[in-house]
């Protein structure tokens, strides 16, 4: 509601760092407040309806997060604004027009792997921090549960 | 205790999710629409369990919130490992470092947008004839809806 009505409005509150701040902020205030409270005024039962609303937050959080982003710059989605408005485009055209948000993407990425210390850059090769490794390890690994073969 | 069961329940439906990928049968359908379908089935057996043992309750509509939760948290992190450009790189850097140059071969901008293309196009988002390619109907539908949420968001357009 302070989204929709107040913040939504304001510059100050434009970006992705913000917008996900103010969610883990809200989760960080939001559940021990439920815990605090749901304690408070049930019964044995509190924590396991605590628990469901801190859930109700999490699937309210994750959707607005993935919403926001997909909005803002997915791939896909920018590749069917452009042929929206174009109605009609041929492959190459099409392919023309948008590899600049390729060549945009890639360096974003490296920079902000390098920025988060995941990736070293020294001398033009990139190389994982141990940081990065255990990362890529829990990625390799959610990418192995569901049997995943296409990336990127 | 009872979220303890709910999170075995979870634990299970994502080991049945990650057998059932792997199966012949199974292994060449969307990982997503096959978790939303095993997801659902666990789901309702453990809703119709719950139901009998207890009733309609605020612990039954709690216990489900933490299961949705967790089946979404799941689809979160996996589609974010096919798509990422960040969690791509960072599984080729685990096999080998890259100088900036292989970086920039292997992720060609032209091939990127071609991929992607490709991609809407088996998902039948982009049709193709040949005057060139369009919008399916389910992409003018998903196009009008993300215009709607890029000016809700106030995303510039």
């Amino acid at each position: 509601m302070l989204y929709l009505f107040f913040f939504r409005k304001s510059t100050k509150f434009y970006g992705e760092r913000k917008i996900f701040l103010y969610h883990l902020y809200s989760a960080c205030i939001f559940s021990p407040l439920v815990l605090i409270l749901a304690s408070m005024w049930l019964g044995g039962d509190f924590l396991t309806i605590s628990f469901g609303l801190i859930a109700a937050h999490g699937i309210y959080s994750i959707s607005f997060l993935e919403l926001w982003s997909l909005a803002q710059g997915s791939y896909s989605i920018t590749i069917m604004a452009g042929l929206h408005s174009q109605h009609i485009s041929t492959r190459d055209r099409l392919i023309n027009n948008f590899s600049l948000i390729g060549d945009e993407k890639r360096s974003s990425r490296i920079e902000s792997l390098c920025m988060m210390r995941l990736v070293n850059n020294e001398a033009q090769i990139c190389r994982l921090t141990n940081l990065g490794r255990a990362l890529a390890i829990l990625v390799y690994c959610f990418n192995r549960v569901p049997n995943l073969k296409h990336n990127g | 205790m009872e979220i303890l069961i709910t999170l075995i329940v979870l634990f299970v439906c994502i080991i049945t999710h990650s057998i059932a990928s792997r199966l012949p049968v199974l292994k060449n359908n969307n990982s997503v629409v096959l978790f939303i379908m095993i997801g659902s089935i666990f789901g309702l057996i453990y809703a119709a369990l719950l139901y009998i043992m207890q009733g309609l309750t605020l612990c039954l509509l709690s216990n489900l919130l933490v299961y949705a939760f967790g089946c979404e948290l799941y689809i979160f992190i996996f589609t974010m490992t096919i798509g990422s450009i960040s969690a791509n790189l960072l599984l080729r850097l685990r096999n080998h470092n890259l100088t900036i140059e292989e970086i920039n071969r292997l992720y060609n901008s032209k091939k990127m947008v071609s991929d992607r293309i490709q991609r809407l196009i088996s998902v039948e988002l982009i049709a193709e004839s040949d005057a060139g390619l369009f919008l399916s109907s389910k992409g003018e539908r998903l196009a009008r809806a993300f215009a709607w949420f890029r000016s809700f968001f106030r995303h510039p357009m």
